[in-house]
């Protein structure tokens, strides 16, 4: 635990936040560690998420790619469609513990909103969500997945109406009623203990890839790969592997192109430093320092900001930072597909496309990881209509006209 | 505190909102009608401690092209209606990305008051408290205080021995309606800085005279920018109808 990752993190937050932070850090020392939550946890990591979630050996990629073994952790099958339940599930189990009657969250593309409702429900607590109105209305599915996990969703109209205005929404909210509710961010960023919490949660995905691949293969893997928006799939891979011999890659957002607005690629210059939404770090932002707007095919990279961690990991070369363009993400969408019989999340088909790049150089007898933290059902909408438009689109309109006649229920 | 000297008022606007010459009949109009003291907000895209009417007037300003480089001009109008104090506002990306030490100098320069920055706290302050706080920097870097905020953070406010503080009356964020209670008096009278500039969710003269005694001045924020909100676009409305709202508080 620390609130400091090198000169990023911090707690840059107003006065008003400062009571609710206090509160948080002093149950993430005492209760998380406390045998008591730890089993509880664990038993639902278990018994509701579906975890351990498999490492799948992709050997007809391997063998077409002829270089490194391919290998991939399936954490999209875990309940909810991906690695967001691992934190959202330890956050709301954690106000739980601390008397809480009910959490507040975030979401932009509604992974994570639809992961904290779904733990809300298990465990009996009262959820709100805070969704921007442009989001609103590209992920209706999962606002109504929320709705039936029995979450309130609250549309946000300021800023861009998107995730860093549903985050700025849902902060203040938690400022009016911090003595009853918790608020589960659900990266690993934001003001201290945010970053540790949510990678401590998610560290999970790197434990059993680690215990796995040695158990498959005998040895670690030369490479793991993962995609990066916030950053907490990426930081749940990599850090069990941060002291082992082990080259990690991050994949950002390039978007369909490098100019200001149409990508969100934070480091190898994109990004610059910036003390933003509680924590430093670096943000896309224009040179008097307003937030940049961001673009990216898959909604959950489609962020200014990411983890503090994540930047010193860079800064120090421990992991590389690379990009990949939305046209490249869905070709490798549909490799994994075709070959594998995986459905990537668009948001993990950006660590796909890394793979498919890099394997073919890499020895024979080589290992590569790619982080699946995301299956793609969720992105049938975007899918579909790309890679299928003129059946979709005849699709949306019969079913457009079958509902027409349809009273409102 | 300053028992016997009248509470003054301290009216809020946001820089570019609702536009140049709408700022600047707004500015004109609360300092003809007495307001002493004016706050003037650096528009931020991510403004976290702000309400709907300060976020909803600030988003405007920026998406009428507003740059920080612009700020100066409203800045150089207010300084010349002749208020006793002008204090400017805004987040810490804005300095952050100025050069912190270099925004205090021209601050200083420009011969404002204070500076506030909610999200630069104390323990992370970046230079920012340190510096003002030196021989020969006449601006302040003003701290915020808010009402019940816990002993270990009050006692690091008092070791800043800053000459003045803003305090967020309720645990929130600006624009909703706040009462003044016993609790909140007497927090006021406890945190021993000289002048308090105590706000959030002030919209009557009453609530101004129960803080009496017990502030230097009371901020008017997302009341005024309400009032150019309903005024509409034509300066000259604009005028009235801040003239008319501002002189029921001076």
């Amino acid at each position: 635990m620390g609130k400091w990752f090198g000169a990023y993190g911090g707690q840059y937050v107003g006065e008003v936040l400062k009571p609710a932070l206090a509160e948080l850090e002093k149950a993430v020392i005492e209760i998380l560690p406390s045998e008591k939550f730890r089993s509880e946890y664990l038993r639902l990591l278990r018994n509701f998420v579906g975890r351990p979630t498999p490492l799948c050996p992709a050997e007809n990629l391997t063998e077409e790619l002829g270089g490194a073994s391919i290998y991939v952790k399936m954490e999209g099958l875990a309940h909810t469609g991906a690695h967001k339940i691992n934190n959202a599930l330890g956050q709301v189990l954690l106000a739980k513990h601390m008397g809480k009657n009910k959490v507040i969250a975030e979401t932009g593309a509604g992974q994570h909103g639809v992961a904290v409702a779904s733990a809300a429900a298990k465990l009996g607590l009262s959820c709100e969500i805070f969704m921007g109105s442009v989001d609103v209305k590209r992920q209706q599915p999962n606002v109504f997945l929320m709705k039936q996990f029995g979450a309130d969703v609250q549309v946000v109209e300021d800023g861009t109406k998107t995730l860093k205005d549903a985050v700025n929404a849902a902060l203040k909210d938690w400022v009016r009623e911090s003595k009853r509710t918790a608020y589960v961010l659900g990266s690993a960023l934001g003001p201290y203990p945010y970053p540790d919490m949510v990678r401590d949660f998610q560290r999970v995905i790197g434990d059993e890839t680690r215990s796995q691949i040695l158990e498959m293969t005998g040895r670690l893997p030369d490479e793991v790969v993962a995609c990066c928006g916030g950053g907490s799939n990426a930081m749940g891979i990599f850090t069990a592997f941060l002291e082992d011999p082990v080259a990690l890659t991050a994949v950002e957002a390039g978007g369909f192109g490098d100019k200001p607005g149409e990508h969100a690629v934070r480091m190898n210059g994109g990004g610059q430093t910036g003390i933003i939404e509680g924590y430093k770090s670096y943000f896309l932002q224009t040179d008097d320092g307003q937030v940049q707007s961001t673009h990216s095919i898959s909604a959950g990279l489609d962020y200014a900001g990411i983890g503090p961690q994540l930047v010193q990991l860079y800064e120090t070369g421990r992991v590389k930072f690379t990009k990949a363009y939305d046209s490249e993400v869905l070709q490798a969408y549909q490799e994994f597909a075709q070959k594998e019989g995986i459905i990537f999340a668009l948001e993990s088909a950006h660590a796909a496309a890394e793979v498919l790049k890099k394997a073919s150089q890499m020895k024979k007898n080589s290992i590569i990881v790619v982080n699946m933290s995301g299956r793609g059902d969720k992105d049938l909408f975007i899918t579909a209509g790309e890679l299928y438009t003129h059946e979709w689109k005849t699709f949306l309109n019969e079913e457009a006209d079958r509902l027409k006649d349809r009273s409102v229920r | 505190m300053i028992d016997n000297q009248k509470i003054k008022i301290m009216g809020h606007l946001v820089a570019g909102y609702p536009d140049t010459a709408g700022f600047e009949a707004a500015c004109s109009a609360m300092s003809d009608s007495g307001i002493a003291i004016l706050e003037i907000q650096i528009p931020f895209s991510d403004p976290t401690a702000d309400g709907p009417e300060n976020t909803g007037a600030g988003e405007a300003a920026l998406r009428n092209g507003f740059k920080v480089e612009d700020f100066y001009r409203y800045l150089n109008f207010a300084s010349a209606r002749g208020f006793d104090e002008i204090h400017v506002m805004t987040y810490a990306n804005i300095i952050f990305r100025y050069g912190i030490r270099k925004f205090i100098d021209d601050m200083n320069k420009a011969k404002v008051t204070g500076v506030i920055v909610p999200d630069l706290p104390i323990e992370d302050e970046e230079g920012f408290y340190s510096y003002a706080s030196q021989d020969g920097v006449a601006v302040d870097a003003v701290p915020v205080a808010v009402v019940n905020m816990i002993p270990e953070r009050i006692e690091m406010l008092r070791n800043l021995h800053a000459e003045r503080c803003y305090v967020s009356l309720r645990q929130g964020v600006t624009g909703t309606k706040t009462v003044m209670d016993n609790d909140t008096i007497q927090f006021l009278d406890s945190l021993g800085v000289p002048k308090l500039y105590a706000g959030f969710g002030i919209s009557t003269r009453d609530q101004v005279d129960a803080l009496q005694g017990h502030a230097y001045a009371a901020v008017v924020g997302s009341h005024f920018t309400r009032t150019i909100r309903n005024a509409g676009s034509d300066p000259k409305i604009i005028y009235r109808e801040m003239y008319n709202n501002a002189i029921k508080f001076s």
